[in-house]
């Protein structure tokens, strides 16, 4: 069945039902990705799918649901399903659906992936593995070479009259390798993101990873103490995206975030911003709407230190009388693309700015150490010292905590290394004046 | 869900053109979610996913596709694609005839949730929240989510097994903020089963919520935890996500196969202290981590991965069983149709010991006592794991003297079961999520109280 067809039966079934309006969202994903080991495929997905999401609303309350398959039981599935849904909501908070049109056109993603043939994708991530194993003879065993590459259309239809559609996507090389010194083995990993071929080096990836993996062998462990800490661009966007869900307007207003009172406040030094950028040019991804149909727009919603604004859906924007920000995506109020602008030291400067302290370049458990009702993190960490402005030594087995805000009110130096680090990161390295570590 | 003739055509003509393995993953499911915050229902969502999954081997290579438009033409496309992907130029001829697996189910449901009416979940979830905002007057905020499927799954492959089965789970996550001059704490607590809505029978949402609002409530009064090595004492139920972190993940083929996991090649070796006997038990009736079978299509069994301090078994799927000439053992599990299955866990624990937890307690003259863990995360190369604690205390001439918050724990796999010298009598199971390269998948984690020699505790406090 046609999208707008299926869209038409669906609103037809829902006003008999008694919804006030609806909105239907279709989602037709386009997946790739082969990982190899030991020169062989280990790992090969080549597939496609359908996602339809219907958002109905009554009485100013919204109700859900999704289904994959484009026919007329589905219809009635999703109408059925979201009246039952709408019967047991008693939130007070209210929704709607979105009437106006974006000024800005529609982005169009042409997937220069797919010009790539199955078998150069597949030797792209052979070479890194082989890269990778000629590096040194210390780098054992690559776990992973992977590339691939997704693309989304997305299709917006109301009974406001509203009729979207968009595409967008990216690329994406990584490999994860072990490297060992007969001792303790140590871990490299490295990915680069990109919106075609050409942005995706795949010979720095294999050197990155496997030069990462052995200038961490012979790590030792470090002292408990506070560290002056140099988080690592990547890291950096890492515990960013671990606190975004607390710059969600709704998080804020149900008391879930601890940002609750800081709007037009100073929360973070005055050296910094943060960019919400959906068009920035440099990150792949590109949204001219997000999924509630409300248009995206660019903001710093840190601006020199001050919170300027949180992320709103359409429910959270009526609640606090303001507009919605266009940040819906995945059924969460976060940001789509986020700028650090660059700072005056390049990396080796952000070294040498360091007497003593530590050099973090990974965190793990982001998803269990962190707390976004306070801000609150400690996460295991690998990095190593900086002593006289130089890297010193590896170190391992150490935890850094602190808290989230803190950290953005600590930043002493913000770097010029910018890179995108994430498909939906561009900043640079900071400087943290003290955080807590706690080693062997 | 799709015609066997179909299914066999298809699996027949991979064959036919000289895979070594075909398989078939078809999956039709229900979820519903419905979310309470503020003790009202905020949102609820229904959804229906339909799908299914191409697997191929040959080579030691392995090949996947899938589809939500499961026509013959597209099935037939599909396998002509993974074959050019293998560069299979040559096939023997075989025929394929595919015989039902017998199944028989260990989970019996009764109260099915697909006919218990959203008002009555609705119910359930504001007991819960009754139960937690009744507990104390520092419960600022409960937010409650229930979750409940209805997964029905049918494999098929080129060795002529045709299987199915129906896993139906349910679920309430409860996390309570307690808020304290000005600062905040959460607590969560999220107990489910492979049960219908006759799992509150056993679980009375007051006390869903009222777990939850305790763990907010001392946390929010708590100061921060030590920093540095110590003893640790790890209480029973979701304590057990340390085996799960620190070994379980590297005993998966997945890491063992290729050699990147501490504990390949060490099989009937001594890897972990005598006191620690470790399982992994996908049969357990009605855990929130059991099926029939896996979702390769093998029934699900229980393994004993270290016996007495001896590894006695990995958890092996079907594409790394190949390489490591041994059989699957019923533990190949996926997300979804959308990924390629791998060995996973299901219900792992470590077996009681022989001391009531208080002696263990009161044999440690300082140390860090974990009443309840959040997540973690490993990477099974290294054996470097952490978790979080989120309900934590210290210990002190063998008592408990006060809360502390915000530690995490970490270490290397092997050091830790080598380094637990006390297991108690109290073993219980906790349910978590637990995400790998084949997606998130219900998985308990288990054990009873035990202490840890050593284990660095991110705290704050020197």
């Amino acid at each position: 069945m046609r999208e707008k067809q299926f869209a038409e039966m669906v609103f037809s079934l829902a006003r008999k039902r008694g919804f006030d309006d609806c909105e239907v969202l279709i989602f037709n994903h386009r997946e790739f990705e082969v990982v190899v080991s030991k020169g062989k495929i280990e790992n090969y997905t080549d597939a496609s799918s359908k996602r339809v999401t219907l958002k109905a609303v009554k009485d100013k309350r919204s109700s859900f649901a999704t289904t994959e398959i484009l026919d007329e039981t589905s219809a009635r599935f999703l109408v059925e399903s979201a009246y039952e849904n709408f019967m047991i909501t008693d939130t007070l908070d209210e929704d709607d659906i979105w009437a106006e049109r974006p000024a800005k056109e529609p982005f169009e993603y042409e997937d220069a992936f797919e010009r790539l043939s199955v078998r150069e994708k597949i030797e792209l991530a052979k070479t890194m593995e082989e890269k990778c194993l000629s590096y040194d003879k210390r780098i054992q065993n690559v776990i992973m070479s992977a590339y691939g590459h997704q693309s989304s259309e997305v299709r917006l239809f109301n009974t406001k009259g509203l009729e979207l559609a968009e595409t967008f996507g990216y690329g994406a090389a990584f490999v994860y390798l072990v490297a060992s010194d007969g001792k303790k083995p140590k871990r490299g990993f490295r990915a680069m993101y990109g919106s075609q071929p050409s942005d995706i080096n795949v010979e720095r990836v294999a050197l990155e990873a496997s030069s990462e993996a052995i200038s961490q062998l012979g790590a030792q462990s470090i002292r408990s103490r506070k560290y002056k800490v140099l988080l690592r661009r990547d890291v950096f966007a890492q515990l960013f995206f671990a606190f975004s869900s607390i710059f969600s307007a709704e998080a804020v207003q149900k008391g879930l975030s601890p940002l609750k009172g800081k709007l037009h406040q100073k929360i973070a030094v005055e050296s910094l911003n943060l960019i919400e950028d959906p068009f920035f040019e440099k990150l792949p991804i590109k949204r001219s709407f997000d999924n509630e149909g409300v248009p995206t727009t660019r903001k710093s919603f840190i601006d020199h230190g001050v919170l300027t604004t949180l992320f709103h859906s359409i429910k959270s924007a009526r609640k606090d009388n303001v507009k919605p920000t266009g940040n819906v995506f995945n059924q969460r109020c976060v940001p789509l693309n986020v700028v650090l602008p660059e700072g005056s030291l390049d990396y080796e400067s952000l070294i040498e700015s360091v007497d003593e302290g530590l050099l973090v370049i990974a965190f793990d458990g982001l998803h269990s150490g962190v707390r976004p009702v306070s801000g609150e993190f400690s996460l295991g960490a690998n990095g190593y010292r900086i002593a006289g402005g130089k890297i010193a030594e590896p170190v391992e087995q150490f935890t850094v905590s602190g808290n989230f805000l803190d950290v953005l009110n600590k930043i002493e130096l913000i770097g010029s290394d910018c890179e995108i680090v994430s498909a939906n990161w561009f900043g640079p390295s900071v400087v943290v004046s003290e955080l807590d570590v706690a080693g062997g | 869900m799709l015609e066997v003739s179909l299914v066999e055509r298809v699996i027949n003509y991979g064959v036919s053109k000289g895979a070594e393995f075909v398989e078939i993953f078809v999956e039709d499911r229900f979820d519903t979610r419905i979310t309470l915050i503020d003790g009202k229902i905020d949102s609820a969502s229904s959804e229906r996913d339909f799908g299914l999954g191409l697997r191929l081997f040959k080579d030691d290579q392995q090949v996947y596709a899938y589809t939500n438009d499961p026509t013959e033409k597209q099935l037939f496309t599909m396998v002509d694609r993974l074959i050019e992907v293998l560069q299979i130029r040559s096939a023997e001829p075989r025929i394929v005839n595919l015989t039902n697996l017998d199944v028989k189910n260990s989970h019996m449901i009764v109260l099915h949730p697909l006919e218990v009416s959203k008002m009555e979940k609705a119910r359930i979830m504001k007991l819960a929240y009754e139960g937690a905002k009744n507990y104390s007057d520092l419960i600022s905020q409960v937010v409650v989510r229930y979750w409940d499927y209805d997964q029905k799954v049918f494999i098929a492959n080129s060795e002529g097994t045709m299987a199915s089965d129906r896993r139906i789970k349910t679920r309430l996550m409860v996390t309570a903020v307690a808020t304290k001059d000005g600062e905040q704490e959460s607590g969560f607590y999220g107990p489910g089963a492979s049960m219908g809505l006759e799992f509150f029978n056993f679980h009375d949402p007051r006390d869903i919520g009222a777990e939850a609002a305790r763990i907010a409530d001392r946390m929010v009064r708590a100061e921060y935890a030590p920093a540095g090595k110590m003893p640790v004492v790890i209480a029973n139920e979701f304590g057990g996500v340390i085996f799960h972190e620190a070994c379980g993940h590297a005993l998966e083929a997945t890491s063992v196969a290729k050699g990147a996991s501490l504990f390949a090649n060490k099989l009937n070796q001594k890897v972990a202290a005598d006191c620690v006997t470790a399982v992994d038990d996908g049969t357990i009736p009605n855990a929130w981590g059991s099926s029939n079978i896996d979702d390769e299509g093998t029934l699900t069994q229980r393994n004993v991965l270290i016996e007495n301090g001896v590894l006695k078994s990995y958890l092996v799927d079907r594409f790394h069983a190949k390489k490591m000439n041994t059989k699957p053992n019923g533990c190949g599990r996926r997300e979804s149709y959308k990924y390629i299955p791998t060995s996973r866990m299901s219900n792992t624990f470590i077996a009681a010991g022989k001391y009531l937890p208080e002696e263990i307690i009161s044999a440690t003259d300082y140390g860090l006592y974990a009443k309840r863990m959040g997540g973690g995360s490993v990477h099974p190369a290294t054996g470097e794991f952490n978790f979080a604690v989120m309900e934590g205390y210290l210990i002190e001439k063998g008592r408990i003297v006060k809360p502390v918050r915000g530690a995490t724990l970490i270490g290397k796999g092997i050091d830790v079961i080598n380094n637990i010298d006390m297991v108690g009598n109290d073993l219980a199971r906790g349910q978590g999520m637990c995400g790998s390269i084949s997606g998130s998948v219900p998985a308990d984690v288990g054990q009873p109280t035990i202490r840890v020699k050593e284990l660095i505790v991110g705290g704050r406090k020197r």
